[in-house]
């Protein structure tokens, strides 16, 4: 793993990087992958229950569809939270960049 | 300070009140949180009130549906409490102010306790030391010089330096008990989906439980009843007779992994817990070797898994609808990213770069897909062995507390948690309370045995310990 594949890594992670914090990344990411890649030699695990007991259900639990709290009881306090607001509106930054 | 049941029985009694052993509480942090800073927060006005409120209760009647009523608590300031700031320990969530009471908070304040204040850790609960926090180091209550355990450091230097009897932790990887193990206390890992995550801070959605943290195994369970049980806001959480009861024997066969002890244990750590097999023999209980051969790549499987899942949980951080958000950015793209990158600390960064890595097309089956089979082999291979015996036993930590800043480096310091990480792999609970203490050169430190038991069977497995816990401290003496 080199600087430019952290830097890619960062870049997907929505992380800017300092050349500090890619020194210390490139010493210690690939030694935490090495040593994790210890899994990929196992090769002869199987899928499935060997036990055949059953160690925990799965299946969906759905809650039925109602309003629980009044309209507007958390609005306040999420917005009071808000980096900016304009109204009863979240604020962000331009999406596209325009040439002027 | 006095267990849980003592002061209640005291109230009962009025030998004391909630309104002084709560004041008893606030000057305990305040003359000793400028050492240790097991606290972040401590709500002060709020606790003394209702304290006095709970005095009145105490005097006039009413407190019997009231179970925890003046009882001064500390919750991990990755919890959510309506209205006060929940940080995580992080920049990110410095000035963040909680929308609402997490489910065991709810449940807690319900049942009268008293929230004296908010604890360190990890930054987002991401370490082994509690030396992740953005806003400090806590200290070890029992030697300054050594780390209290992490993440949930805070909530176990709260109990250990007494100014709480209990604690609220949460434990993704080994975060209660491997503290717990380090400050001498009880720490307890329910089953998965025994308690709500409803308000708790993600950090691995399939691994994360909240529990306490405690003087006595009695204390842990008194809270676990409180903070369990179904709850309608989080879909994993299950009900009485989702798992199989286990029938309540008198003695016990315990299942030791010995191959799991080859490597990496300290010397007096191994030496302690073969004095406790020999404590358990000699009360007439049985011992048998299991082998649960993929636990030894549970670690491997866990510093897969865990970072693929923080990966996606801390995406909701981007400096857009709360959190730190860096202003002098020019678009959007640069929001996210100048707020991640100065809103994060390094262990954070490196776990979401892990994660995003072992999900990247190309790798994802190498690794993710493969540590996926391998945690449902091992839930498979506990399974069997929780057939031929009533609980698996090992050491909590391969060492008892280290220096600070004496791990620096982050695999060293991820190996902590090679008894800790199969109970959260597997969903299965896990309790550790003090198995006795090893020398080290200045003093004393106490060390954790870990008893893991079957799925859904918490309570089984803490009166167990009770029952063992006490009996094993009197036979050391």
């Amino acid at each position: 793993m080199n600087t430019d594949d952290i830097k890619h890594l960062a870049d997907l992670s929505r992380l800017e990087l300092t050349l500090e914090d890619i020194d210390t990344l490139s010493e210690s990411l690939p030694e935490i992958l090495n040593y994790v890649s210890a899994i990929e030699q196992m090769t002869d695990v199987k899928v499935g229950n060997e036990s055949g007991e059953d160690f925990g259900k799965h299946y969906n639990v759905f809650r039925s569809d109602e309003v629980t709290v009044e309209p507007d009881y958390f609005t306040e306090d999420i917005m009071n939270n808000m980096p900016e607001t304009e109204d009863r509106f979240l604020k962000v930054k331009k999406i596209l960049k325009t040439e002027d | 300070m006095k267990t849980v049941s003592h002061l209640r029985e005291d109230f009962i009694e009025g030998k004391t009140t909630p309104t002084k052993v709560v004041a008893e509480s606030l000057s305990l942090i305040r003359n000793k949180n400028k050492d240790i800073n097991a606290f972040l927060f401590e709500y002060e006005e709020e606790a003394v009130n209702l304290a006095k409120q709970a005095d009145d209760i105490y005097k006039k009647g009413g407190y019997e549906k009231l179970p925890l009523l003046g009882v001064p608590i500390a919750i991990k300031n990755n919890i959510l409490i309506k209205g006060k700031i929940v940080t995580a320990a992080s920049r990110m969530l410095k000035n963040y102010q909680s929308v609402y009471d997490a489910t065991i908070v709810k449940r807690l304040k319900e049942a009268g306790a008293i929230i004296v204040g908010a604890t360190n850790l990890d930054e987002f609960a991401m370490g082994s030391s509690t030396e992740n926090s953005a806003f400090g180091t806590t200290k070890n209550p029992l030697d300054k010089s050594r780390v209290p355990g992490g993440s949930s450091g805070g909530s176990a230097a709260a109990v250990a330096m007494g100014s709480v009897p209990v604690a609220i932790g949460t434990d993704t990887g080994g975060s209660i008990r491997q503290p717990a193990s380090f400050c001498g206390l009880v720490g307890f890992k329910p089953t998965y989906g025994a308690v709500s995550r409803y308000g708790l801070i993600a950090m691995g959605s399939s691994l994360d439980q909240a529990g306490p943290l405690a003087n006595t195994v009695a204390d842990a369970g008194l809270l676990h009843k409180i903070i369990s049980g179904k709850d309608s806001n989080d879909a994993t959480t299950f009900e009485e007779g989702t798992y199989p009861k286990t029938e309540r024997k008198s003695k016990y066969t315990f299942g030791v992994p010995e191959h799991l002890l080859k490597s990496g244990v300290d010397e007096s750590v191994s030496k302690l817990f073969y004095k406790h097999l020999e404590f358990l023999k000699d009360n007439g209980h049985e011992l048998k070797e299991v082998k649960i051969p993929l636990f030894e790549q549970g670690l491997s499987a866990y510093y897969i898994v865990m970072p693929a899942e923080v990966s996606s949980n801390l995406a909701r951080y981007d400096g857009i609808r709360y959190g730190l958000s860096v202003e002098d950015s020019d678009d959007l793209l640069s929001v996210y990213k100048k707020s991640r990158s100065q809103g994060f600390g390094t262990e954070v960064k490196r776990r979401v770069l892990l994660g995003t890595y072992v999900l990247s097309s190309g790798y994802y089956d190498a690794y993710y897909g493969k540590a996926q089979i391998v945690r449902n082999q091992m839930r498979s291979q506990l399974s069997k062995v929780l057939q031929e015996v009533d609980f698996v036993v090992t050491p909590t930590t391969p060492t008892s507390a280290f220096k600070l800043g004496e791990k620096a480096d982050p695999l060293s310091m991820y190996k902590q948690d090679i008894f800790t990480v199969p109970a959260n792999l597997t969903g299965a609970p896990a309790l550790t309370f003090p198995m006795g203490e090893v020398s080290t050169e200045a003093k004393d430190m106490p060390v954790g045995v870990q008893y893991l038991g079957r799925w859904g069977n918490d309570f089984d497995l803490l009166s167990l310990g009770e029952d063992i816990y006490d009996k094993s401290m009197i036979a050391l003496e």
